[in-house]
């Protein structure tokens, strides 16, 4: 990833559904991924799984930090100058990108339609189903519609446009013209963050022990066990061989009751 | 560089009515950018700390040159700063002003016979406010930090317009001292 | 659905935002004063902030593409969105839509539209701020997970005016504030982590990385950037008396619970200097979280509080 960077001046489609799949995934309303979060935390804290349900939200908040570092490591920030001539992608890749997009968008605007279909499964196992009411979903802490939170959000961000669009327009100046403390800087990898993200994050867990190490280590075990028992039982040296014949005829002999030992 | 100016210059033209509140608010709250290229900076904590406070002006400083509104040139220029001040000058937000510490913007000041050191700093960028003394004292800063919040409301300090239009004039100084403005190496690449 | 009742819902929230403007901003300039008294000088007027804000706006700034004025925008709009849902007193846009969940969440999108804007300018030090306000937002946020699942656990609702209704039900007696001591403290120290005050400033460290994710704004942007920040404040503080003071019945006294937090914050954030990264990570996960579980222990099986 350190040597990406700037790529949404060239593939801005790819950009804008990649956005759209890490605010499903953080779980950020209107996308469907809110709706899901807000069940499972509904039923856990109504059962009372208090620690059950903080770890989930620790990897909500998690996964938040892991999508965030390509998006802004591969998308964001310079553009690299053996980069400048690429072009976006093909369009039969960029169709079913965009269909999915768009689904994800639908299902966080208006779950019931996909939820009826669960609820009526539910019920007809002898379940108790979701209770849906027009565009709500009643859990059993507190009522959820996600159309209204759609409406608010576009409603803000209208108010926001309309701020932006009534002051001074701004001039466009390019990338590498940045703050520097005026230094003169060319080569844009040199003001790209992208190896090393979470470093301060990482270094508080480094001298932790690691599982991926144990099970290095008990790979290398299996793989000594193997090369010994291939050693000894499978070697190409005639003395081996000879010896274990000798030694199976010997004990089929003995048990034959041919041998008196 | 020209095409940039022919666009800017409209909006400016159109919002004329807008321009006696926004004074008032530009003049009332002014954010520095400390570019201590020389001895008076020394003078200048005195004046941010609690004897001769310079928040009850509004104005504080602030880190980036995009984010600031007066660029403090406090203290004589070599080359190599000059470089730099014009680099942050030409980065900064309009409207945009510049105030000057001490006599080495005027003459050299003490500085005067040296081979390295820029004497009239008002042939590469223009200046508002000179503010007398070498250096400085805290009462002479913030009576000069009065004097540029009445030029701002009196419509005075136009001196970002002045660059504006006479471009070319200055940037044929800064050539004909400098050789190069934004130079490809000094101590590396 | 209702059309009218969406329509009524807009009204009150734009009024909710209006009045979050304007008390918070005034506020800021109030804090400001009084923390030019604590420093022993003359700060400066209560109505300053308006001044600064005002001020950038009117300014001509720079733009970086289509990608820096847009997560502005959807930084703004989003909490924007979160504060119309605030429940202000007896003012509620939407009755019982107002989750918890939804505040926490919402935040992100603000969070999000900002960090990207800053990344898509192109300097390293907005993708180091961005870093660090991520790796804060782990810290804080858990401990104070903890203490709301067993608040909503508890009194069965995940509603804000919910539970600030169930708490005004008896006085002074019933508040979280008397009834979890240690979850309020816990609460008031994820807050001061939320609102960004030292000793947790890491992510806007002024002259460390020339203020982190701000570090290319100016103009509008940085206007629409202070809003967002005041707004944000609003939010937190508001989220805080809902759930531990009670919320409040009239408007005095919201006001005065609201100066009393905000001005403790302000002057307990100038005593300190700022910690580092992993400083903060260590400080959240050592006593705060031992007490937040011990809280919800307490709450959720020994039937306390």
């Amino acid at each position: 990833m350190s040597e990406l960077g700037g790529l949404i001046h060239r593939m801005p489609i790819t950009y804008l559904v990649y956005l759209i799949a890490i605010i499903s995934m953080a779980g950020i309303p209107p996308m469907a991924g809110f709706i899901s979060k807000w069940m499972i935390f509904q039923s856990m804290v109504g059962k009372g799984m208090i620690f059950v349900a903080t770890a989930a939200f620790f990897g909500s908040i998690g996964s938040f930090l892991y999508v965030f570092r390509p998006l802004s490591a591969v998308f964001l920030g310079q553009l690299s100058t053996k980069h400048k001539k690429l072009k976006e992608a093909p369009v039969l890749m960029i169709i079913p990108m965009i269909i999915l997009s768009l689904a994800t968008v639908l299902y966080g605007v208006v779950p019931n339609m996909v939820l009826k279909i669960f609820s009526g499964i539910e019920t007809s196992i002898g379940m108790k189903g979701l209770q849906l009411a027009g565009t709500q979903i009643s859990g059993t802490n507190g009522i959820l519609d996600p159309t209204i939170i759609a409406i608010m959000f576009g409603f803000g961000f209208v108010i926001a446009l309309v701020l932006f669009l009534i002051h001074p327009k701004s001039r466009k100046v390019e990338l590498m013209d940045t703050y520097t403390a005026s230094e003169f800087i060319w080569t844009p990898e040199l003001l790209h963050y992208a190896s090393n993200f979470y470093a301060p994050f990482e270094r508080l867990y480094e001298n932790a022990p690691d599982t991926e190490k144990w099970y290095g280590a008990l790979i290398k075990k299996i793989e000594e066990l193997g090369q010994f028992v291939s050693y000894s039982l499978f070697s190409y040296k005639p003395s081996t061989i000879i010896f274990y014949i000798m030694t199976m005829l010997i004990g089929l002999l003995v048990w034959g009751g041919v041998l008196w030992i | 560089m020209s095409k940039e100016i022919k666009k800017v210059e409209k909006p400016e033209k159109i919002k004329k009515g807008w321009d006696g509140i926004s004074n008032y608010f530009r003049a009332n709250s002014i954010w520095m950018l400390m570019y201590c290229t020389g001895c008076c900076a020394i003078e200048l904590p005195q004046a941010m700390t609690s004897r001769y406070d310079m928040e009850r002006l509004g104005m504080g400083p602030m880190a980036t040159p995009r984010q600031a509104d007066v660029i403090l040139v406090t203290g004589y220029l070599s080359v190599k700063t000059l470089r730099r001040v014009i680099y942050a000058y030409e980065q900064m937000s309009e409207p945009k002003y510049l105030v000057a510490f001490g006599p080495c913007a005027i003459n050299g000041g003490i500085y005067y016979d040296s081979h390295a050191v820029i004497k009239q700093l008002d042939q590469y960028l223009p200046i508002d406010i000179y503010i007398a003394g070498c250096m400085p004292k805290p009462e002479a800063v913030m009576n000069g930090f009065k004097d540029l919040i009445e030029m701002i409301k009196s419509k005075k300090a136009t001196g970002w317009r002045k660059y504006r239009d006479n471009n070319a004039w200055y940037k044929a100084n800064q050539i004909h001292a400098l050789g190069e403005v934004r130079i490809k190496d000094e101590f590396h690449e | 659905m209702d059309i009218n009742y969406i329509l009524t819902g807009m009204l009150t929230g734009f009024g909710v935002l209006v009045f979050a403007f304007v008390w918070q901003t005034s506020l800021s300039g109030i804090t400001r004063k009084v923390v030019g008294r604590f420093h022993k000088r003359y700060g400066p007027k209560w109505y300053q902030e308006f001044r600064d804000i005002f001020k950038a706006m009117s300014k001509r700034g720079i733009t970086h593409g289509w990608v820096y004025d847009f997560g502005v925008m959807m930084a703004l709009g989003g909490i924007m969105a979160t504060v119309m849902f605030m429940p202000v007193v007896t003012f509620v846009a939407f009755g019982q839509l107002d989750n918890f969940f939804i505040y926490v969440y919402l935040f992100a999108v603000g969070m999000l539209g900002m960090a990207m804007s800053a990344v898509g300018s192109g300097n390293p030090l907005a993708g180091i701020g961005v870093m660090r306000a991520l790796t804060q937002m782990v810290g804080y946020e858990v401990p104070f997970m903890v203490i709301v699942l067993a608040i909503i656990f508890r009194d069965g609702t995940s509603s804000l005016s919910g539970i600030a209704a169930i708490q005004q039900t008896g006085g002074i007696l019933t508040w979280n504030l008397v009834k979890m001591p240690i979850g309020t403290i816990v609460g008031f120290i994820c807050l001061l982590g939320m609102l960004g005050k030292k000793p947790f400033e890491t992510f806007i460290a002024p002259a460390e990385i020339a203020s982190g994710p701000m570090v290319e704004y100016g103009g509008k942007q940085l206007g629409m950037l202070m809003i967002m920040h005041q707004f944000a404040t609003f939010i937190e503080i508001s989220l805080f008396i809902n759930l531990f003071l009670g919320g409040a019945t009239n408007i005095v006294f919201f006001i005065i619970k609201y100066m009393i937090i905000y001005i403790l914050a302000s002057l307990i954030s100038q005593a300190f200097g700022r910690f580092k990264i992993d400083q903060v990570i260590k400080y959240f996960y050592r006593w705060p979280i031992v007490l937040a579980i011990l809280q919800a222990g307490l709450v959720v099986w020994g039937r306390i509080g």
